[in-house]
């Protein structure tokens, strides 16, 4: 099964400005779903093989950060990591994102490669610790 | 800290402006690499056809800060944002300035709270064009400021709206 990166964007141009920074990050070769906001990246979800998703925050219809809740909701996707990926700076929004929500990091734009390798290191190492080997995650990344 | 937004044309709250300022300088500074200052308005510019990017901001008052990109201006400077370049006829050109605008929203945000003054942004909207401008009801408080960048000319109008009103549309409505 391919591996896949859902990546969640209102944002034509930031989706592929996420998935250029995710290229330059080391990751081995895998697949983008995209999705242009919360509704649809729900629906995206259901696509066999998503490992791991990037979200905006501010987006119509579901932000990110509703998206992120209810993702937390569902069991089969409890340990799925989120990443939130906006221009939402202040502290009160991160903590909400990561303490509330359940956001596994949090990546303000603009960003670069090398703050989103750093992030990305961080969650493997959990998920590494975790499930011994890192179990998907431990194959998206090499 | 309470901001008290009035209808006098010379009532646009100075410490709202000094966060835009701020908010421009440390975001279009580290997408440029190289900060933007205040400038002479060139009037040749303004013939230009132009990309403008608006984004409000409600909470203890309501501002709009829309920006406005002369066609040179927004090609390379959208080139310098997102790493590859995108034309300006092309759709995406709107899109790059929206999330461009955003960014530098997402600043003025948290320059606010640094501030004490609580806001929230709206999704941005943008419009291209020739001699296309925001158009407000009369006698709003508003400045004016002029960029100089290493990518060109721009220029930003902020706007403070009456007591409850908005241009902007809130994220996940």
């Amino acid at each position: 099964m391919p591996l896949k990166a859902l990546v969640v964007d209102d944002s034509k141009v930031m989706r592929m400005m996420v998935m250029s920074g995710l290229r330059k990050t080391g990751l081995a070769e895998f697949e983008f779903v995209e999705a242009e906001d919360g509704v649809q990246a729900l629906e995206k979800l259901k696509e066999p093989g998503v490992g791991i998703a990037f979200v905006d925050w501010n987006m119509p219809n579901m932000t990110g950060l509703d998206f992120v809740k209810e993702v937390r909701k569902q069991p089969e996707f409890k340990t799925l990591p989120l990443v939130m990926v906006t221009s939402e700076k202040t502290m009160g929004k991160m903590e909400q994102a990561l303490n509330e929500a359940g956001a596994d990091a949090y990546i303000c734009k603009p960003f670069t490669p090398e703050e989103m390798q750093q992030k990305l290191d961080k969650i493997i190492a959990r998920a590494t610790a975790a499930t011994s080997g890192g179990g998907f995650l431990g194959r998206l990344f090499t | 800290m309470s901001v008290t937004v009035t209808n006098q044309p010379s009532a646009f709250p100075e410490v709202v402006a000094d966060a835009v300022r701020e908010s421009i300088a440390s975001s279009l500074g580290t997408i440029l690499g190289t900060a933007p200052v205040e400038g002479e308005s060139d009037p040749e510019l303004r013939s230009l056809s132009r990309v403008l990017g608006v984004i409000s901001m409600v909470g203890e008052g309501s501002w709009t800060v829309a920006f406005t990109f002369p066609e040179p201006t927004a090609v390379t400077l959208v080139q310098q944002f997102c790493g590859f370049e995108i034309e300006f006829a092309a759709p995406e050109m709107g899109d790059a300035v929206g999330e461009l605008v955003n960014v530098v929203a997402g600043e003025l945000v948290a320059q606010l709270e640094a501030r004490q003054i609580k806001a929230q942004m709206s999704l941005p909207m943008v419009a291209r064009g020739k001699n296309v401008e925001v158009m407000m009801p009369a006698g709003l408080p508003s400045i004016d400021l002029n960029y100089l960048s290493e990518q060109g000319a721009f220029w930003v109008k902020l706007i403070a709206a009456r007591p409850g009103q908005s241009l902007g549309r809130r994220p996940g409505s």
